[in-house]
């Protein structure tokens, strides 16, 4: 149930309560806001700048800001805010899909642990434990030693390092569900636990493991930016935020030339925020409607 | 309580030799040859290749992997931890001089985030809805949006370089190696790497203090009119705390991870610098004993936070778990 | 009881620190009381990992600070005005036969190492010993094989080098063939106290006995403390034999290989007086530090450093080579398209476009071959005539930094210019068998250092590594070998010359290697604080591989 300011009463699919509910919390806005507005700029790059992001020009690097270029030119001679604009793509993309196959193997190997218990649960969760152990960026820069720096690979590795979390998550929500009725019922009908476990429980976990992906996309976007940072991301020759930002890497670039490095790290910082913000507020929502 | 304590402690054998196995079977896949490690390339016009295949064969490392693992343990039971392939000094001579840094860092660091995060969140609930709360939370936010890098290279432009209040970066001043004289150079990298784990901290003690503080007992402690402090402090916070330990244990590896970074940006002589320093210069032996210390503080750390809090759990404190 | 542990087990970890804080104190806490006031020490860069690594360096790994330079003394140095004047060290006098085969050293009679036991001829061989079978420290080895008998001692067919011999201090040194660069090698060469290594000394593990945990040296400083991984203390060395250094004391604060941007932190904060090493070769660097802190100075060294392009003739592993590129129009079509201004633009200053691999500044340069121009007309004609069907090419390079990376998107587009499509990747794990063994590309940026500028024709000597991708061996031996050798043999500068631009020509015509820009070495100081000789900032940058004497007795502090 909801009331709309009028005070009108009337009944709500539990989406639409949902819904008003995200609307009725201004910060989660301002995030959806946020990362709308990157993603559109991001998708529609070319619309706002003619500029390759990846053409080098020597003869004109390290130029000031201006309306020509409004955010300089780095050190090669590249608009920067043109390789704001092309590198989030790359981030956001890296950012999120790494989180949706995280989450992934997360709600599988959660799901299976939680359902079917035994031998099978108590082992993923050692084996989440062991890989807990390791701090994620050792794991992500041995790796990247392992398979080398490529977009592909930093994907996988945030994937197959970052399961843990939702894993945990749907695990014990699993582990709630099952004594429900319906899963009794599911079960008394006869219907295969893989069926039970994947179309009845699992789509009840999706709440907070959306949330979780959110949170994670963020996670990711910050990690990428500090792996960059460290000489070990994305190949150089991609544009990305944390590529962006590492055109500053050198003291004299860092000291002398702030706006090479201060606006992909407000963007990045600003991005981050809003998919915080946005995160918050949907687990705001689904924590209500547990 | 002991045999908690024990069974806790007893767990922990199979782990640290997974953990072996796993960083020994991760790094032999490493594409690195050391060889080349060992050779500065400006220098190796000079070199022949039959010299090249001479150093591998008295290197050891052309042995099968499963032998190189187990002389490898073995070794490290002894305390031998073998030797760098790029200046041949013994590892533990290596780890001893970096450990107690970054030991001496992240524990600073947790100290001080643990400190602050509890604080800020336990005055965050009491002013709930109050522009004080609105203001750390989104500091919070803040705190958690900003990559760490950035925020540290900014500040040693502003309190290094800048103002020139604080060391840019390093461990100590030539000659003053005490810990009160080497404060100024804590300063920065101790906050900078607590910034994220108070945030997280901070936001899990406002909400686990918000539901204790709706609890019926808590209700009930403040209608027998006990003063409001003691409430709060006593009957809600210290609930309130035990779902935070789990956080605190989890984020315990995030924590260690952040030194790679902070060592790396305020060139601080740890483990972090080290790890990274050896994966570029593919000095693998050295990457595993790092990695392997990292895995080793992780773990402890966990058990001692966790120790804490079973303290802190009646269920467990009185033997019923 | 749940308190008290608690308040046990904070109060435990606050106080790990400090626990460790004493540990890492103890070895420099007896001297912390004494006078360590700004004027009173030089603080120098402790560079790569020999402070970091918990142990000094073999002198070798180490030779990007001056701290080794400091402790350690070799037979000979060079004057650093005139190199060809030589400047009596650890060997007062010295005899060269006629033929210039034998060298006779005569060390000091009173020469000590710091422990007080003498310094004889038999530790020169057991260094010599150590330089060609040890590892990490075979800065010489490449020289050193003109010594008799050295390379059946490196393959372990002879169980002492017979070339040389040690009668209490008397040295001899007998070569296979007369060698122009002998005595500068010397002057770089650093000898080890033998008595202080296990009789077996094993020289895989050189770098791990104790000894150099607190090396014992002979040189015109004494390591007085040392604090790993931080800094080390050296004061001057009393009993010297030469004249008297004018700084009481130096303290080298160590930075490692990824510590370029915190020691440049440090200059500018004023921590840091000295910095003299490859990872400051660029001048955009120190001009920083000069503009953020104006009491510092930087001077840049003429030097024979050179980046290249070396090009692969002879094809790779994973079979993806590109036949062209053993066609030498094809290779000096790359040549002419690619941008080497642009290049030297990221180094004002500091580095020149190359035609060949001698810095047109050196005597050597061929002067009849023009400055280096970018013709890409030229260039696309030269791809006609060498029937170029468009197949791409592939980089190599393994400067892993931004500018690097975009350079390298800088030679991609020049090549595409054109007309061949090329793409770059950064060698960072592997270098070794990236380039010598799968050579999976076509051609690679690299550096090459050596001590004169024709010497850098020595990447392509038969019997090097770098031959093994430079195609036909006969042609190879007939451009370059045979000259190269003699470059080698010779001391008469006339013939240098004359060899000189035989080679530059040759590599020319055979349009590989391909030079891009020779880079000065860099140093920056504290020029508000330091005082020293003004002739140093003529030298070349061989001061820097610690091949000159220093003249430390000019070395003062400022009483600013």
């Amino acid at each position: 149930m909801a009331q709309t300011k009028s005070g009108k009463i009337y009944k709500s699919s539990l989406a639409k309560r949902n819904m008003l509910k995200f609307a009725s919390n201004k910060l989660a806005l301002v995030g959806l806001f946020i990362i709308l507005f990157f993603t559109l700029c991001a998708i529609f790059a070319p619309l706002f700048t003619s500029y390759d992001p990846s053409y080098v020009d020597p003869k004109v690097r390290l130029l000031p800001m201006s309306s020509e270029h409004l955010l300089g030119t780095d050190n090669a001679g590249r608009d920067t805010f043109t390789r704001l604009l092309y590198g989030g793509r790359i981030s956001i993309a890296v950012g999120l899909s790494a989180a949706l196959g995280a989450a992934l193997i997360g709600c599988t190997l959660g799901s299976i642990a939680g359902y079917y218990g035994g031998r099978f649960d108590s082992f993923i969760i050692y084996v989440g434990e062991i890989f807990t152990t390791f701090p994620q960026i050792m794991l992500v820069l041995i790796l990247v030693g392992l398979s080398g720096r490529s977009l592909a690979n930093l994907i996988l590795i945030f994937c197959f390092t970052g399961w843990m979390g939702t894993a945990r998550l749907v695990r014990s929500r699993v582990l709630s569900l099952k004594t429900e009725p319906f899963v009794e019922s599911c079960v008394a009908n006869g219907i295969s636990g893989f069926s039970i476990m994947f179309k009845h429980i699992l789509p009840n976990t999706l709440g907070p493991v959306i949330v979780s992906i959110t949170m994670q996309t963020a996670g990711f976007v910050l990690a990428e930016a500090a792996l960059s940072f460290l000489g070990m991301g994305v190949p150089t020759a991609i544009p990305t935020w944390g590529n962006v930002i590492n055109a500053a890497s050198s003291f004299h670039i860092f000291q002398n030339y702030p706006n090479l490095w201060m606006a992909p790290g407000i963007v990045i910082s600003l991005f981050v925020l809003g998919v915080n913000f946005f995160g918050d507020g949907l687990r705001d929502v689904f924590d209500a409607t547990e | 309580m002991l045999k908690y304590f024990f069974r806790r402690l007893l767990s922990f054998i199979p782990k640290i030799l997974i953990i072996t196995i796993l960083i020994f079977i991760g790094l032999e896949f490493v594409p690195g040859d050391p060889i080349s490690y060992l050779i500065p390339p400006e220098q190796m016009a000079f070199m022949t290749e039959e010299t090249i295949a001479n150093m591998r064969e008295n290197l050891g490392l052309n042995d099968p992997a499963y032998i190189r693992y187990f002389k490898w343990l073995g070794n490290i039971l002894k305390g031998d931890m073998g030797y760098s392939l790029i200046n041949g000094v013994k590892i533990s001579d290596i780890i001893w001089t970096r450990l107690p840094a970054t030991i001496e860092l992240t524990a600073l660091g947790f100290a001080v985030a643990t400190i602050l995060g509890l604080l800020f969140g336990f005055i965050s609930a009491l002013k709930r809805n109050t522009p004080i709360d609105y203001s750390l939370t989104a500091l919070g936010m803040v705190g958690v949006s900003i990559p760490e890098f950035f925020f540290g290279l900014s500040a040693i432009v502003v309190f290094g370089l800048t103002f020139r209040w604080l060391p840019p970066g390093g461990r100590m001043t030539p000659g003053q190696p005490g810990f009160f004289q080497r404060i100024p150079y804590l300063v920065m990298p101790v906050l900078v790497i607590g910034i994220s784990y108070t945030a997280t901290l901070m936001r899990y003690t406002r909400g686990s203090m918000l539901d204790t503080m709706n609890k019926d007992y808590v209700k009930a402690a403040r209608s027998k009119g006990l003063s409001e402090t003691r409430v709060n402090l006593v009957h809600s916070f210290r609930n309130a705390i035990i779902p935070v330990m789990i956080i605190i244990v989890n984020r315990i590896p995030i924590l260690i991870a952040g030194t790679v970074v902070i060592e790396s940006v305020f060139n601080y002589p740890g483990m972090g610098k080290l790890i990274l320093e050896s994966i570029s210069g593919s000095d693998m032996p050295v990457v595993m004993i790092a990695t392997f210390f990292i895995a080793l503080a992780v773990l402890i750390a966990s058990f001692l936070v966790d120790l804490l809090s079973a303290l802190l759990d009646p269920r467990i404190r009185f033997g019923k778990m | 009881m749940k308190k008290l542990v608690t308040v046990l087990f904070l109060c435990s970890v606050l106080l790990i620190p400090n626990l460790f804080a004493g540990g890492a104190a103890e070895a420099g806490a007896v001297k912390a009381a004494e006078d360590f006031s700004e004027t009173g020490t030089l603080n120098v860069l402790w560079y790569a990992a020999g402070g970091t690594s918990g142990s000094f360096e073999c002198v070798y790994r180490d030779y990007q600070s001056q701290v080794p330079d400091l402790l350690y003394d070799t037979l000979i140095k060079l004057d650093m005005e005139d190199t060809s004047k030589i400047v009596p060290r650890m060997a007062d006098r010295w005899e060269v036969s006629a033929d210039g085969l034998v060298y006779t050293f005569y060390i000091r009679e009173n020469l000590n190492w710091t422990d007080g036991k003498p310094v004889t001829a038999d530790d020169v061989v057991f260094s010599l010993e150590a330089q060609l079978r040890g590892y990490g420290i075979q800065n010489e080895r490449g020289s050193f094989q003109f010594i008799k008998g050295a390379q059946e001692y490196f393959d372990k067919t002879a169980n002492s080098i017979s070339g040389v011999k040690a009668e209490g201090k008397k040295l001899t040194i007998t070569l296979t063939q007369p060698y122009g660069f002998m005595m500068r090698t010397l002057a770089t060469f650093v000898p080890y106290p033998r008595h202080l290594f296990p009789a077996d000394v094993d020289y895989t593990k050189f770098g791990s006995y104790d000894y150099w945990k607190a090396p014992v040296h002979c040189g015109p400083y004494v390591l007085e403390s040392v604090t790993f991984p931080d800094y080390c203390v050296l004061v001057r060395n009393d009993s010297w034999y030469g004249p008297r250094p004018g700084i009481k004391r130096v303290t080298g604060i160590s930075f490692d290989a990824g510590g370029t941007d915190a020691a440049v932190a440090a200059m500018i904060a004023g921590r840091l007086d000295l910095a003299h090493s490859n990872a400051f070769n660029d001048v955009n660097i120190a001009s920083n530090v000069v503009k953020q802190n104006p009491d510092y100075a930087y001077n840049a060294f003429f030097s024979p450093y050179y980046r290249l392009f070396t090009t692969n003739l002879t094809g790779s592993a994973d079979g993806k080579w590109n036949k062209f590129m053993a066609n030498a129009d094809f290779r000096k079509a790359i040549n002419l398209a690619i941008d080497k201004e642009a290049f030297a633009s990221y180094f004002p200053g500091q580095a020149v476009a190359l035609s060949t691999a001698v810095n047109p500044g050196d005597p050597l340069y061929d002067k009849s071959i023009p400055l280096f121009k970018r013709d890409v007309e030229a260039a696309k004609a030269l791809l006609k005539k060498a029937g170029y069907d468009g197949s791409p090419i592939r980089i190599a390079y393994y400067y892993n930094d931004q500018m690097h990376n975009d350079l390298m998107d800088l030679t991609v587009q020049n090549l595409a210019e054109i007309g061949i499509p090329a793409e770059s990747r950064v060698v960072i794990q592997d270098i070794y068998a990236a380039i010598y063994e799968q050579k999976n590309w076509d051609i690679c940026y690299a550096g090459a250092n050596q001590l004169s500028g024709v010497e850098n024709y020595g990447v392509v000597n038969p019997g090097t590594i770098y031959d093994v991708y430079l195609g036909n061996e006969a042609v190879r031996e007939e451009l370059f070998g045979k000259y190269l050798k003699e470059v080698s043999a010779t001391s008469d500068p006339a013939r240098l010359k004359e060899l000189a631009i035989l080679l530059q020509q040759n590599s020319l015509n055979y349009g590989s290697p391909i030079p891009v820009i020779s880079m000065n070495k860099m140093m920056i100081y504290n020029d508000a604080k330091w005082d020293f000789d003004p002739a140093w900032l003529k030298a070349s940058d061989l001061a820097i591989y610690r091949t000159c004497d220093l003249r430390l007795e000019t070395w003062k502090l400022n009483k600013k």
